[in-house]
């Protein structure tokens, strides 16, 4: 290599070199001069104050159930705001927001603390049903031949011991495979009745609620409608959406079904009974549901770390009724007592046999 | 409506002409990765502002003649913080597919050239917190006006600058809850959820997106580049959405 092409060389490494200094340096003017606090805005702050505001300014912009839960929201407002200030624990303040959503008696509205501490709102009753139910009862004294589906979250079916009644338990409205129902029913098809279990039922996918409901359908009947809030007053809502019973005409169980619920019978758990009570051949035995139906909001965020979710939609039977705060009251009332769990009796299961045998004869 | 008929018709006209290439076009096939820094406010998300980054990756094809043709896929995923002590952090995935072209002003041996064009984007974000107890979206698809400026600072090495404003897009958000009855119904087909868009009015989304790139030939076949590129985007309804990203890259590419 000659010298003279060796200078070329290293003129053009220079070259680069300073040309490249320059790039990085504009580069770098660019990034920091990104004005972003000016576009995006300043951070909310992370005062109490300003926390009390963002959720109750969310819940009034956002909440769907103040008209059917018949809630002031603003009279709240009035009540708890000036019980903020800058002075108190965060437990106050968590007392304060638990007091505030406590009054929507809606256990689909819950506060996190980000430190696995919630509060529920209205789930008093829900949490003491707990303690009114046990599988483990269910299975050794009332129950055989038991078979658990795998595929899905919380389902089993048997035969209720001695009588010619089968039994199924579904604790959630999740799986792989609703319909793996069909196969259940076809199993049981050989019993006079069926005793369906949903309480504890802690709810999911509506859409789960619908099939597994298929199979004990009579025919196409309209259930409910929803509406999702859509807007920044209390009666913005989006348009009704109608919902139906599925039915395949194929396979309908037309025999006897007793729907056993509780308190802890809730969401999508409650939206199967809206399936189930339109057909003629179901009766509800047990406790009131929960009445929670709406979907769950996203999960909404505070400045302090805090997390809520609540109710974003209304339904409303084909009367314009709603169920919500209500619950499905059942055909047939009756409830556990913690008592009468820890002296081996489920008094619900004895109900729904004392029924199908005095309504339809079935032993 | 009338000022997106006209802007379709000039880059269709710019398009057609283009045919006529004066020059030997060569093409660059490149794959690129870089990390970009994002500053967003989603309030169909969250009422906090978040901030994060992570990396992206780039495969891009560019034909340069006279005109510039330039197609990419860009991905990237990352984290994004908010709250006190950065309590929440929610993750991102964001893809871009583009296709640009830019036809040339310029005399051809002009060493500042001066291009007009135009764009097709398809720009998707997703972010999730907490296996999708809060999720949000925006997707934006659509049409835009490009410009660039390509200064040659010898054989081996240019400089090339672009901004691209949208004019017809359609873009694709939450409702107003984040949840409705069509997502409820459709949460299986998430293709279905993030294409549900509208034809949006240059009032309620706006954006911009400038990049600069510094291009050295290595040798005749391999092209090194280092790249910066600032994206603004603002969507104004009752939800609002506003984000700042900046992005930094580099690539490497085969000339042929």
């Amino acid at each position: 290599m000659n010298s003279k092409v060796s200078q070329t060389v290293f003129q053009q490494v220079c070259l680069t070199n300073f040309n490249m200094k320059k790039i990085t340096a504009i580069l770098a003017l660019i990034i920091l001069s990104s004005c972003s606090k000016t576009i995006i805005g300043l951070d909310e702050s992370n005062s109490k104050r300003n926390n009390f505001e963002i959720l109750w300014n969310d819940f009034d912009e956002h909440y769907s159930l103040f008209t059917v839960r018949n809630i002031n929201w603003d009279h709240l407002y009035d009540t708890y705001q000036p019980q903020v200030n800058e002075n108190q624990s965060d437990k106050e303040l968590w007392n304060i927001f638990s007091s505030l959503i406590e009054h929507l008696d809606d256990s689909h509205t819950v506060l996190y603390d980000g430190n696995r501490n919630s509060y529920r709102s209205g789930y008093e009753l829900n949490e003491q049903s707990i303690n009114e139910f046990s599988k483990e009862l269910i299975s050794t004294k009332y129950i055989e031949k038991t078979t658990e589906v795998t595929s899905e979250d919380d389902l089993l079916y048997a035969k209720i011991q001695d009588k010619n009644i089968g039994y199924i338990y579904l604790g959630t409205m999740d799986g792989a495979n609703p319909s793996a129902i069909d196969k259940i029913v076809d199993e049981l098809e050989t019993y006079d009745a069926i005793i369906l279990d949903i309480r504890q039922n802690t709810g999911g996918d509506d859409r789960y609620s619908a099939r597994i409901a298929q199979s004990f359908s009579d025919g196409k009947h309209l259930i409910y409608t929803v509406e999702t809030r859509n807007g920044p007053n209390h009666h913005d809502f989006d348009t009704k959406t109608e919902y139906f019973t599925q039915f395949n005409e194929n396979k309908t169980y037309t025999k006897p079904v007793i729907v056993l619920t509780d308190r802890k019978t809730i969401s999508a758990g409650e939206i199967f009974l809206l399936h189930m009570k339109a057909f003629v051949n179901v009766t509800q035995i047990g406790d009131t549901t929960a009445g929670d139906f709406s979907t769950v909001s996203n999960m909404r965020f505070l400045p302090n770390g805090w997390h809520y979710q609540y109710s974003i939609q209304k339904f409303l039977l084909p009367n314009d009724k709603s169920l919500d705060g209500i619950g499905h009251i059942p055909n047939v009332y009756v409830k556990n007592t913690k008592a009468d769990i820890e002296a081996r009796n489920d008094t619900v299961i004895d109900a729904a046999i004392d029924y199908l045998f005095s309504e339809y004869g079935v032993k | 409506m009338k000022i997106s008929t006209i802007l379709i018709f000039v880059l269709f006209t710019l398009t057609s002409k283009a045919q006529i290439v004066t020059t030997t076009p060569k093409n660059y096939i490149g794959l690129g990765i870089g990390y970009r820094f994002d500053n967003l406010n989603d309030q169909n998300f969250s009422p906090l502002n978040q901030k994060g980054g992570g990396l992206f990756y780039s495969l891009f094809y560019e034909k340069r003649g006279d005109n510039i043709l330039k197609l990419s896929i860009d991905y990237s995923n990352g984290t994004l913080a908010s709250g006190a002590d950065d309590a929440f952090e929610s993750t991102y995935y964001a893809a871009n597919i583009g296709v640009s072209y830019f036809k040339n002003l310029s005399p051809s041996e002009a060493n500042t050239k001066f291009y007009i064009g135009g764009t097709y984007n398809l720009d998707i974000y997703y972010t999730d917190w907490s296996d999708q107890d809060a999720f949000s979206y925006i997707t934006a698809n659509g049409l835009s006006i490009a410009g660039a400026i390509n200064k040659q600072l010898n054989d081996k090495q240019f400089i090339e600058s672009s901004i691209s404003f949208p004019f017809l897009q359609f873009l694709s958000r939450p409702p107003y809850n984040g949840i409705n009855e069509f997502i409820i119904e459709n949460q299986d087909s998430p293709a279905k959820i993030i294409f549900d868009g509208d034809l949006t009015s240059l009032h309620k989304f706006q954006s911009f997106t400038w990049d600069i790139n510094y291009n050295l030939e290595v040798s005749n076949h391999i092209n090194w580049r280092l790249y910066y590129a600032l994206n603004v985007k603002k969507v104004a309804e009752l939800n609002e959405f506003k984000s700042v990203s900046n992005r930094v890259s580099t690539s490497m590419s085969y000339k042929f």
